[in-house]
């Protein structure tokens, strides 16, 4: 399999009579758009613009997208929502790299996911450093939260799939090309390089914790191999929101740090087999199962390392250690990637289950490090939700709109594929 | 047999209307510890665990309503104590849940429900 990803740089985001991408500014036709994400289930969507530096605050944010074209090869992008359920990773996929979709819409009342687009609180999040194009979603009364959380998915889908068009006439900034081999060739090209695969935990537990691949709700599925292509785009994408700071949005799984850097280092100093998907379902018996089919597979492909990446904080750390621990006694060397809920002093025990196999761990930062966001000068979405979110508190949301709460109110801020900036260092 | 243990009332009332003989649903009083702790009593007694006691990535302080279904088992079930213990120290790490207003509770409650009512027994 070989993708191209062709990449046109998107410095600003404009609205406009026509969808286009001039001089490095993505122009975005609100009629084109509104057309696009129709939906009946809500009574109302709105679009607005954020751009790096602006005193804006989104919030609470939905899910992150990253507007993608197929123009060659097999399949269109986000199959199985936007496109039929074609094979994808190989052929060319133009990216508007630089901009997003970001949806907005209050599902349940507890729900959280900040991004400031300015001030202390936009270190914590990478979507401060993208021209957003907002959509923010208004269900009526009585909507059930199912539906509602799904007509707001496919809002943002729509939304990055209509705008993405205007990447098909425009001038390509650079280009990447991404080879995957099969297991045999792999081998004769790479013979005395180690062998490793990712395993991509993906959380599946319901409403608001869910993640979907080719369409299919990930909790139903079997651990099953992929090619790293594929994510590029868009096989994987996110309906998953609650406690935001280590939850994967779909821009992430578009764009996955610990798939590229296996691709920077592929037959260089090992052999990038491939991925291994697995879940994070809620009971024991699954968590079992996943780990263990996650195991053979990771045994089938002869293995000498993998690196795994957890999704979220709490019952995930099972499924996180039993999939290192099974590996490991197959001989497999791993390194865990997750991220901390030490306490705000950063004291306490960070995980909530540990085996003395897990000895290579990579931390994406502490969530419950506490910060203050003072008030933007707007609000997309609704920002009376902040006592009340994740990691906020009874006087969460003083009277001039600041903000202070736990970072794990913030979009991607300790995030567990390391797409954010924070880490622990031993010293 | 298995044994539904929660404090959440949307919960307790979903499985009752199973009016599953397999399942007895028992209703505990108090906040989300309570629950862990009542739970780890069974699992002492003998019980499995069914679902994760931390399932969700609503925190424990984050919540007060759990919902966990263990099933009778014929002796102690170390991993079910484990991720038990584990549970009850992470909730005590977080702390307590501040409380919140009726419609944020019922969100709460409904969130719980989600997180058990698809779990198949057998």
């Amino acid at each position: 399999m070989q993708l191209k990803l062709g990449r046109i740089n998107i410095t600003d985001i404009k609205f406009g009579d026509k969808t286009k991408v001039e001089k490095g500014v993505l122009y975005v036709s609100k009629e084109q758009v509104l057309a696009a994400v129709a939906d009946e289930r809500l009574t109302s969507i709105t679009l607005e613009l954020a751009r790096p530096g602006d005193s804006v605050r989104i919030m609470p944010v939905k899910d992150v997208i990253e507007p993608r074209l197929k123009v060659e090869g097999s399949g269109g992008v986000l199959p199985g929502f936007i496109s039929k359920v074609e094979m994808v990773g190989s052929g060319t996929t133009l990216v508007l790299s630089g901009a997003a979709v970001v949806t907005t819409g209050s599902i349940v009342g507890f729900q959280e996911g900040i991004v400031d687009m300015s001030g202390p609180g936009a270190d914590y999040t990478p979507f401060s450093k993208t021209c957003n194009l907002v959509v923010v979603c208004q269900a009526p009364e009585g909507l059930s939260q199912h539906e509602h959380e799904a007509a707001v998915r496919v809002v943002g889908y729509k939304a990055a799939a209509v705008i993405a068009e205007a990447a098909r006439n425009a001038e390509v900034d650079s280009w990447e090309e991404y080879q995957h081999l099969n297991l045999f060739e792999g081998m004769q090209k790479y013979p005395d390089l180690p062998r490793v695969a990712y395993v991509y935990m993906l959380q599946t537990q319901g409403l608001l914790h869910d993640t979907y691949v080719y369409g299919v709700d990930a909790k139903r599925i079997l651990p099953t191999l992929m090619s790293p292509t594929e994510m590029m785009d868009g096989a994987i994408v996110s309906g998953n929101c609650v406690s935001a700071c280590d939850k994967n949005t779909t821009y992430h799984h578009l764009n996955n740090p610990i798939i590229q850097d296996l691709y920077a280092r592929h037959g260089k100093d090992l052999n990038f087999i491939g991925v291994i998907i697995t879940n994070e379902n809620v009971t024991l018996a699954d968590k079992q199962r996943s780990s263990n089919f996650t195991a053979k597979l990771a045994d089938m492909l002869g293995l000498d390392g993998a690196i795994i990446s957890q999704e979220g904080f709490g019952n995930p750390d099972t499924d996180l250690i039993m999939n290192c621990t099974k590996l490991e006694k197959l001989g497999i060397k791993t390194v865990i990637v997750t991220d901390e809920y030490a306490g705000r002093d950063g004291g306490s025990q960070s995980l909530a289950d540990a085996d003395p196999l897990a000895d290579a761990t990579v931390t994406g930062g502490n969530a419950n490090e506490v910060i203050t966001l003072p008030a933007m000068d707007k609000v997309f979405g609704s920002s009376k939700s902040a006592d009340i979110i994740a990691g906020g508190f009874d006087g969460s949301l003083a009277k001039d709109g600041s903000i202070t709460v736990e970072i794990q109110a913030i979009t991607g801020a300790t995030n567990e594929l390391g797409f954010n900036t924070l880490t622990a260092r031993e010293i | 047999m298995f044994q539904v243990l929660t404090n959440n009332p949307k919960a307790y009332n979903w499985w009752l209307k199973r009016e599953n003989k397999q399942v007895q649903v028992v209703w505990q009083e108090g906040g989300f510890d309570s629950v862990l702790t009542a739970a780890r009593d069974l699992v002492h007694l003998g019980y499995r665990v069914i679902n994760h006691p931390l399932s969700s990535s609503i925190k424990p302080n984050q919540t007060p309503y759990k919902t966990l279904i263990l099933a009778q088992g014929t002796g102690l079930d170390y991993q079910s104590l484990s991720v038990i213990e584990a549970a009850i120290a992470a909730s005590k790490k977080l702390g307590v849940f501040p409380g919140s207003t009726q419609s944020i509770l019922e969100d709460l409650q409904f969130m719980d429900l989600e997180m058990c009512r698809e779990i198949q027994l057998q």
